[in-house]
């Protein structure tokens, strides 16, 4: 920071840079202005403590665009409230909120308005930075001692020498003759360079990176795999102290959360004292014959192929064969495996309805029972279904009736 | 991210790894081996525990819990995890069997509710019921036998009992004594009849804290012989309650009674009923009645003997009674309302019933008995039955075991659950008594008072866990099953008496099933799976005896009316945290015991409302803290026992664990030979007491006290059935305000479902079953009494209590209190974060994860039906952390009790009721994949599911044949608050009161403006 | 307002040679003094202490839950909220005083207006702190900010919550802006004294190169007006949307319509309160006597006068509108306010809001310091009550007797109340000691030497 003035190093004049004279008290610092305005002077400026009411006018400045700018930012705000309002509630994540519409806009309003007021005192504030060239870190007037009273009790007046009608003598003159305290020539400021201090540089350059290794801990975070969690410091409600399914219990040899129901306990609507329904048998002989309940007809039928298509065709294949994408595979990787059966033999054709049933309950060889899977109801849907298919291999055009025939034809 | 299987930093495990620590070992063995074997850590245990646990988080750092799947290695067929299942069973409480539908979520029991298809309590449940679930996760239950307190193996229990049990068969049972609860249970009678044959002359006595000998010696003196009493309520167009209970839940059939009375109080089916009560206490039936006065118990009689003088006379009977002397008769009202009572029942003779409370003299209930044999009521409102095999008993009978033990007369005495330790009669020295017995087995599900002094205990399986079997009052038998296989190593009485008498059968199964003779499979397993079996027994023809008249008590000055508690019974239940943070449905008092005494009273005796006072009967007084409780009779103070316990364990108290005494032990003052109410003495103690109530907390002052006055009518509407019939709109003109309008239209039209709830306040008598079934099922934090004297209470249903008319004789208005899902709810738009909003079936959603806990939403609720978690009352109450979790033994077992379907709320977010959105879901769920619509009832919330008089009913508004659709159509359902236009779905049903025309302007009842 | 825009305090005082240079030095003496009086030690001391009552009792609350405030059941909003609307109250004279009375060119603000700004910014610092605490999961306030989460949500925006959320956080944002422009040429000042090479630094980086050159001056008046003018309306209404967070409820004794202004009027009232109990002992103990005079202190006891009398009003106005709407509930709440449980704290409140400003009816009590002062707290006690008796009494009883109930506070509500304070003066103390407490180049501008004496 180069508002330390350095003392003007007398070898190596600077080239001049201005001319410089000081008052004591607003007044004569007017009249100067004035002087200076009606000479012409375009490049020039005057210096005071405190903000001179008169002096706009006694220098000619013209009104600055600042509100402008602010009325522009106010717009903005106003724009950004609003639509940012309707697109959270009413378009991006829409919540049904005391019987009220999704956009219900007086609701709004306040945080328009302030939004609104943001936006225009940044711009405000950030307006009069800028066009103010703010903030200027060294100026060559920093390097007259005397300046310094400029921010307490003494008042400046400063021509540039760049200003067009500019000239050593005239000027000098011009301020001689407005009485001032002191006249003084201002030379271009050597001694604080124009470059940006090299330390200032790297200071940012690695606060920049530094600023980088949260977000690159972050993606390796993410693509790392680790043994354990990810931090998790406030557990509020992520975790339930009750048991959910499969959940474990220390309580327990097993470590079980779920309990198996004690022996001889009948639950609500579990009672399955009809073994034709739940067995598949009547007294000892397997049944042949659909249980109550069950009627073979079209719904019965879709619910048994649905059902058959969802168990038993990966192994056994949708039309039976035995030929099913488990199969398949199971025969390219040739690891020993009991293929699943072909429906369409004949023995079991001859099975009686109970037994199918009874093996797809319990399962049979390396077939797994499907019990806990299936409902007794839709196990005679397949039982159903498999029949049909089984038929769907024997049937004869004289099974048929007459009127199914004619409309073969 | 996938944790690899096998380097994983757990908890424990990982240590017992890391620092091969041997003590740590042997820890992990004593408390995660086995359930089963596991006992309560001690304090110690504890410590070290804790000390491992923390070392184990610095090792694990605050990361993920490592979460294991274990799946049944064969899923049972039918059960699907997570998708719950009903059994049924049931309750025997003071042997009054309830029926039950208990639901099981993954084989664990989650839920109580009641069998809809139970012959007697007609589905409805209590609050003992519906809190059964707490209890049987009880940490503090006990989990292993006993020798003089230590640690020892059920074989050396059995061993030991059955060594005791030989010798003294050998002399034929002498000095072999067992002391039981009432029960009714088929098999424990067959065990103990087979114990009798083994052993002749071995006692048995029956002791229940609670047994009044009025009913049964009632129908002998009346009939000569026992006889069962079944009300058929609903037939009954005028009923004379006096001092009853009879629709109380732990009085037999009673929530079948409370059903069939509410049925015929809906003025918009049928005729309404007229209710009389003349009572003590302001009980239930006290609060549905239409005329209600307050009575002495000693004037009961008086009433009684009136009332049958007058009916005498009209049958043209030869009266037993002569009519008593008015100041007999406890005040003019009483004699009033009873003569006006005596001709209404005439009038609706054979429809009217008359009914007195249990714990009133044989001769009162023998005088009532013959009242409503001359009105012709039997076979119609009540029937008679033949009594079933029971066995109960009371001081009496204790008083006798206890002369025989003092006499060393008792060498083995088996308690079977009795804890006549802790509630025996002040004057019965059973502690004494047991020091002189050389040998004594206590088995029951606590290690209690008794427990604590008998030389050996063994814990008892909780209902839920055991086969048990009971008769209900009409005579049918109930079945009860386990619901999983016990987790505390309890064994049933029926179980270990097989034992040591050495039947073939030991399982509760195979004892159950033999003792109702059930062979084929086929009829046992329905028999199972219904929960109850056979005929009601068959219904007696009575003839009236000649009976002596009543002689009438002298009035004495000040009554002490001791009852048993509507929360923790006689003490039992002293240890479960929900009914001990239950309001009391009148003092609203929860976590203890007050003396309650009318206003008259305490100006008569100079006592203060909220200080301790000391109540003085025979000589022997304890100090409580006093509650002025309108509708207490003046003259009378009302405890309630159950209270005071040492040994209930840390919930209920315990000096053991050095956790704080609930309440104050009544017993100490309770005199055997008047066990019910005598006289006695109440003075000031000049001490304040932070009481834990949950209504009126702070005092009232008289611009509160206008104010609530002036709102009343409006909260709580009411007309006369009179009123009512001539204009329907009485109701709905209670009420004045502008035209609601509304700003807006909501973008949603309620076409789906539209929820919505009713209560009929016709029909509540404030008992309180629903707010225990919805802590049960939305997993409600208990807070304890420091928090309920701040007034933090987080019941989702709170049951509001009005006193009506002057002080002195007021009425009492019950209104349940839930979150009424207003359409346009006033807690959604103050909500920063969204976490309450509305769904498309016009359910206000409470989103606990998204809560950040403003409380705004609190603030603008009119109803005050939001409830916040201020602290992480889980772990206050439950010593459960929803934070990091724990494997605290004790915390697992409470754990088990929650609810999985419910969220477990943590510190710092608000909740309320749902509606069961659980209940609904699982049903829409259901009904999709079956691919039908929901049938109405089909969904029942829970607090509507335990609703023994059907004052609740749940359903979609959309159905306007439905029940619900029904109930908001009539002119007598209103909003609460409807004047603030937040359309709530939940509507009241008006109360409409059926006064007698010479009796309506008292009560306040035909009030008009 | 209250006086003709002619009134000048600087009856010569400030007259002489050289009247800049006094002033700077009387301002920037303070900064540069070697040691600053006992006097502020001893106040920073006891400050610092309870602002570690603060965060400890803070630290227990996030901890432990809560809970540990006294909210009850009905009372869900307690101290925590009570504060929060007390400071946010407060927080207003000080762009009051810099905006309004600056458009309405009352010169003689220029004395007091730098630390009123000073005091609205520390007064909305403690504000802010209880929002975010006073929230059941404390850890989670960020979820009312409309920032993207893990739930892919966004804020409500129809709860008056939110908009506190942005109000406040406008309001915060405009007036350090404010506060900052204000204090830009000062800091050239300070710059430009300081001796150090530190202090030139720090001083010279907040200062960003000021020279007050006539054509800066120029937008920076603009911008400063400007922002004045922006600063005025939200003042307004910032506590405008305060009063929603009740208005806009259904609880009696918030659902008030005379609120916004009731509140706005409140929070003038008791933020001149404050700046007096601050300029007081500060022009006693820095000696800025001269530049803080007594005219100031009386014209401030003035707008005292007649806030308090608006406060008084709109007190009458909810008892007779309540009584006029005929809403029971309405009535009860406002009966039950005056002569309820919590009389007390109403009674309180009148005492203090109403009657102890009618003394400056005299001239003798507005041009006495003392009297100033013990009004001046006596006022703000007065606010803190009111917004307790509109919370708390309201919410003890609404609709429902069953669920009536008390609110008795816990010790930590009053840690809390305390170190809220302690939090407030430590930042005031060290303003004062290390920023330009006074508006040197305003002062100067407006004194009769700064201004151009021809024609």
């Amino acid at each position: 920071m180069s508002d330390t003035p350095k003392a003007a190093t007398p070898e190596a004049p600077a080239p001049l840079y201005g001319v410089l004279a000081e008052y004591d008290d607003p007044t004569t610092l007017a009249r100067a202005a004035r002087k200076v305005r009606d000479a012409g002077y375009t490049r020039w400026d005057t210096y005071t403590p405190f903000p001179i009411h008169g002096m706009d006018k006694a220098m000619g400045i013209r009104m600055t665009k600042l509100p402008w700018i602010v009325l522009v930012a106010a717009l903005i705000g106003m724009t950004v409230g609003t639509v940012f309002q309707y697109w959270t509630n009413a378009v991006n994540y829409r919540w049904l909120v005391s019987g009220k519409p999704f956009w219900s806009w007086p609701a709004n309003v306040p945080i328009i308005f302030e939004m609104t007021i943001l936006f225009s005192a940044f711009a405000a504030l950030g307006g009069m930075l800028v066009l103010n060239n703010l903030p200027l870190p060294a100026h060559p007037l920093d390097l007259k001692e005397r300046f310094r009273r400029v921010t307490d009790d003494k008042f400046f007046l400063f021509i540039l020498v760049r200003d067009p009608k500019f000239d050593d003598r005239e000027t000098r003159e011009l301020l001689a003759a407005t009485s001032p305290t002191v006249l003084d020539d201002v030379h271009e400021d050597r001694s604080s360079s124009d470059q940006v201090p090299k330390g200032l540089v790297y200071a940012l350059l690695i606060a920049g990176a530094a600023s980088l290794v949260p977000f690159a801990l972050f993606a390796k975070a993410r693509e790392s795999k680790m043994s354990h969690g990810r931090i998790h410091v406030v557990w509020d409600m992520d975790f339930t102290p009750s048991y959910k399914p499969q959940s474990d219990n220390p309580l327990f040899d097993d470590q079980r959360g779920m309990r198996l129901p004690p022996a001889g306990s009948v639950p609500v609507g579990h009672l399955r004292v009809d073994d034709h329904m739940y067995q598949g048998k009547i007294g000892q002989a397997f049944a042949s014959t659909l249980p109550q309940g069950i009627v073979a007809d079209e719904s019965t039928m879709k619910l048994g192929k649905a059902q058959f298509g969802i168990y038993c065709a990966p192994c056994h294949g949708q039309s039976g064969e035995g030929n099913g994408p488990i199969n398949q595979r199971a025969e390219t990787l040739k690891q020993g495996w009991v293929p699943p059966s072909n429906l369409h033999q004949q023995y079991l054709r001859d099975q009686a309805a109970g037994e199918i049933f009874r093996t797809i309950t319990h399962g049979i060889r390396n077939m797994p029972g499907y019990a806990s899977q299936i409902d007794p109801e839709e196990r005679w849907a397949i039982v159903l279904y498999v029949r049909a298919l089984q038929k769907s291999r024997t049937a004869q055009v004289s099974d048929l009736t007459d009127a199914e025939r004619a409309q073969l034809k | 991210m996938k944790p690899k299987p096998d380097s994983r930093p757990k908890y424990w495990r990982s240590l017992s790894e890391l620092e091969g620590d041997p003590e740590f070992h042997e820890f992990v063995e004593r408390e995660f081996r086995s359930p089963v074997e596991q006992e309560a850590p001690t304090a110690a245990g504890r410590r070290r525990f804790m000390q491992i646990m923390g070392a184990s988080f610095a090792l694990t750092g605050c990361y993920w819990k490592e979460e294991k799947l274990l799946p049944h290695t064969k899923q049972p067929e039918g059960f699907v995890p997570g998708e719950p299942v009903h059994y049924a069973t049931h309750m025997e409480l003071a042997g009054d069997p309830v029926g039950l539908w208990v639901k099981s979520y993954d084989g664990r029991p989650i839920k109580v509710e009641g069998n809809p298809n139970d012959s007697v309590s007609l589905g409805g449940t209590g609050v003992a019921h519906q809190a059964a679930i707490l209890g049987f996760y009880d940490p503090d239950r006990s989990s292993k036998p006993l020798q003089r307190g230590e640690a020892t193996s059920s074989e050396a229990f059995d061993q030991a009992l059955l060594l005791a049990f030989r010798a003294a068969a050998k002399k034929g049972g002498q000095g072999f004594a067992v002391l039981s609860r009432a029960t009714r249970s088929p098999s424990l009678l067959r065990l103990k009849a087979e114990l009798k044959k083994q052993a002749p002359e071995a006692t048995w006595t029956t002791y229940e804290a609670g047994y009044c000998a009025g009913p049964d010696k009632g129908a002998e003196l009346a009939f000569g012989h026992k006889a069962t009493m079944r009300y058929s309520v609903e037939k009954a167009d005028v009923i004379v309650a006096l001092d009853s209970e009879f629709i109380e839940s732990g009085s037999p059939g009673a929530l079948g009674s409370v059903r069939s009375l509410a049925s015929r109080r809906d003025p918009d089916v049928g005729e309404m009923s007229r209710i009389y009560a003349l009572e003590t206490r302001l009980s239930e039936i006290g609060s549905l009645a239409d005329h209600r006065v307050a009575v002495t118990a000693s004037a009961i009689p008086a009433l009684v003997a009136l009332l049958d003088a007058r009916i005498s006379a009209a049958r043209g009977e030869a009266g037993a009674q002569a009519a008593p002397s008015d100041n007999a008769l406890g005040g003019a009202e009483a004699k009033k309302v009873i003569e006006v009572a005596a001709k209404d029942l005439l009038e609706h003779a054979g429809q009217s019933l008359v009914v007195v409370g249990a714990k009133h003299a044989p001769e009162v209930h023998a005088v009532v008995h013959r009242i409503n044999v001359l009105l012709g009521n039997v076979g119609t409102t009540l029937t008679y039955l033949e009594p079933a095999e029971s066995i109960n008993g009371g001081a009496d009978d204790l008083a006798a075991l206890v002369a025989e033990m003092e006499g060393n007369k008792v060498e083995t005495l088996l308690i079977l659950g009795a804890n006549a330790a802790y509630d025996s009669a002040a004057d019965i020295e059973f502690k004494a008594a047991l020091s002189k017995v050389k040998q004594s087995f206590h088995i029951g599900l606590y290690v209690d008072e008794t427990a604590e002094l008998a030389s050996f205990h063994a814990p008892e399986a909780h209902f839920l866990e055991a086969w048990s079997d009971s008769r209900a009052l009409d005579g049918t038998l109930r079945i009860g099953q386990p619901l999983i296989d016990p987790i505390l190593n309890g064994r049933t009485y029926v179980e270990h008496l097989a034992r040591f008498l050495g039947l073939p059968e030991t399982s509760g199964q195979a004892i159950v099933r033999k003792t109702l003779g059930l062979r084929a499979d086929k009829d046992w397993q329905s028999a199972v799976h219904d929960g109850f079996l056979g005929q009601p027994s068959k219904s007696l023809e009575v003839k009236l005896q000649t009976i002596a008249p009543i002689a009438l008590p002298q009035a004495v000055e000040l009554e002490v009316i001791f009852d048993l508690c509507p929360k923790v019974h006689d003490g039992r239940f002293a240890n479960n945290g929900w009914l001990q943070e239950l309001p009391h449905s009148l003092s609203k008092l929860t976590w203890g015991n007050a003396a309650l005494v009318s206003p008259v009273t305490q100006k008569k005796y100079g006592l203060k409302d909220g200080f301790r006072c000391k109540v003085t009967v025979d000589g022997r007084s304890i100090d409580l803290p006093l509650m002025i409780a309108p509708g207490q009779a003046d003259g009378t103070v009302g405890v309630v026992l159950g209270y005071g316990r040492e040994a209930a364990g840390v919930v209920g108290g315990s000096k053991k664990e050095e956790t704080d005494i609930i309440g104050s032990d009544t017993y100490k003052i309770r005199p055997s030979k008047a066990p019910h109410f005598a006289s006695g003495a109440i003075a000031l103690i000049d001490a304040r007491e932070d009481l834990g109530i949950t209504q009126d907390l702070h005092a009232i002052d008289d611009i509160g006290r206008k104010g609530q006055k002036d709102r009343e009518d409006q909260l709580i509407r009411e007309a006369t059935v009179a009123e009512y019939r001539k204009h329907p709109s009485v109701i709905e003109h209670k009420v004045h305000h502008p035209p609601l309008l509304s700003l807006w239209q909501p973008p949603v039209s309620y076409d789906g479902h539209k929820w919505g709830l009713a209560v009929d306040l016709n029909k509540c008598g404030g008992c309180n079953a629903c707010v225990i079934a919805c802590q049960s099922e939305n997993n409600i934090s208990v807070v304890g009494k420091k928090e309920i004297a701040r007034g933090r209470e987080m019941s989702w249903i709170r049951i509001e209590r009005y006193y009506k008319g002057d002080e002195n004789s007021p009425a009492v208005r019950q209104q349940p209190v839930m979150c009424q899902q207003c359409e346009n709810a006033p807690c959604e738009q103050v909500c920063p974060v969204g976490a309450t909003m509305h769904s498309k079936e016009g359910l206000n959603d409470m989103v606990y994860t998204r809560c950040i806990g403003t409380r705004y939403c609190s603030n603008n609720c009119p109803y005050k039906v939001r409830r916040f978690n201020y602290r992480n009352y889980n772990l206050e109450a439950y010593g459960i952390t929803p934070y990091t979790g724990t494997d605290e033994p004790r915390a697992k077992l409470k754990a088990m009790a929650f609810n999985p379907e419910v969220t477990v709320r943590s510190r710092g977010v608000m909740e309320k009721c749902t509606f069961c959105v659980q209940r609904i879901q699982n049903v829409k769920i259901k009904a999709k994949n079956h691919k039908r619509a929901i049938v109405d009832g089909e969904i029942k919330v829970a607090c509507e599911q335990a609703c023994a008089s059907g004052a609740l009913v749940f359903g979609d508004l959309n159905d306007k044949q439905g029940r619900v659709g029904k109930a908001h159509s009539v002119p007598r359902a209103y909003e609460l608050l409807q004047e603030l236009n937040n359309r709530p779905r939940v509507n009241y049903l008006a109360r409409i009161s059926n006064p007698h025309p010479e009796l309506s302007t008292q009560d306040g009842h035909a009030e008009h403006h | 307002m209250v006086t003709p825009s002619t009134t000048n305090p600087y009856q010569g005082p400030l007259k002489g040679d050289n009247p800049f240079a006094q002033i700077t030095d009387n301002v920037s003496r303070i900064m540069e003094a070697p040691k600053p009086p006992l006097a502020w030690y001893i106040a920073l001391g006891f400050a610092l202490m309870l602002l570690g009552i603060f965060g400890a009792s803070l630290g227990y609350v996030v901890w432990e839950g809560i809970g540990a405030w006294g909210h009850i059941h009905p009372v869900a909003w307690g101290f925590p909220i009570v504060n929060f609307v007390f400071w946010v109250g407060i927080g207003h004279a000080g762009t009051l005083i810099s905006a309004v009375l600056f458009l309405f060119r009352q010169n003689w603000r220029t004395a007091i207006n730098r630390f009123a700004e000073a005091m609205t910014i520390f007064a909305v610092v403690c504000a802010a702190v209880f929002p975010g605490v006073h929230i059941g999961r404390p850890w989670l306030p960020y979820w009312m900010f409309p920032i993207p989460n893990q739930m892919g949500m966004w804020p409500q925006f129809r709860s008056p919550l939110e908009w506190d959320v942005f109000a406040v956080g406008t309001y915060a944002t405009v007036s350090i802006l404010f506060w900052y422009m204000g204090m830009i040429p000062d800091f050239a000042t300070f710059r430009d004294r300081s001796v150090s090479t530190v202090r030139r630094f720090v001083y010279g980086l907040l200062a960003m190169g000021w020279r007050g050159s006539s054509r800066q001056w120029h937008r920076y008046e603009r911008a400063y007006l400007l922002l004045a003018a922006l600063a005025t309306p939200l003042v307004l209404s910032v506590h405008s949307v305060v009063s929603f967070d009740f208005a806009t409820s259904q609880l009696p004794g918030w659902h008030t319509t005379i609120f916004p202004p009731y509140f706005v009027a409140g929070a003038i009232f008791g933020g001149f309160a404050m700046v007096v109990v601050l300029a007081v002992p500060a022009r006693q103990f820095f000696g800025l006597k001269k530049i803080i005079t007594m005219k100031h202190l009386e014209l401030m006891a003035k707008v005292i006068l007649a806030t308090g009398m608006i406060v008084g009003y709109a007190y009458a106005m909810e008892m007779f509108i309540a009584w006029y709407s005929g809403a029971m509930y309405e009535q009860f709440a406002f009966l039950n306010r005056a002569f309820g449980n919590f009389a007390w704290a109403y009674w309180t409140m009148i005492f203090c809001n109403v009657l102890s400003p009618q003394v400056f009816w005299f001239k003798k009590m507005r041009t006495n310091v003392w009297v100033i002062f013990v009004v001046g707290i006596i006022v703000n006690v007065g606010m803190w009550f009111e917004r307790f008796v509109i919370i708390c009494t309201s919410l003890t009883r609404d609709f429902l007797p069953a669920n009536w109930g008390a609110f008795i506070p816990s010790p930590i509500d009053y840690a809390t109340l305390a170190g809220s304070f302690g939090l407030f003066f430590t930042l005031f103390l060290l303003f004062c000691r290390y920023l330009p407490m006074v508006a040197m180049a305003e002062v100067k501008a407006f004194i009769p030497e700064g201004h151009i004496h021809d024609h």
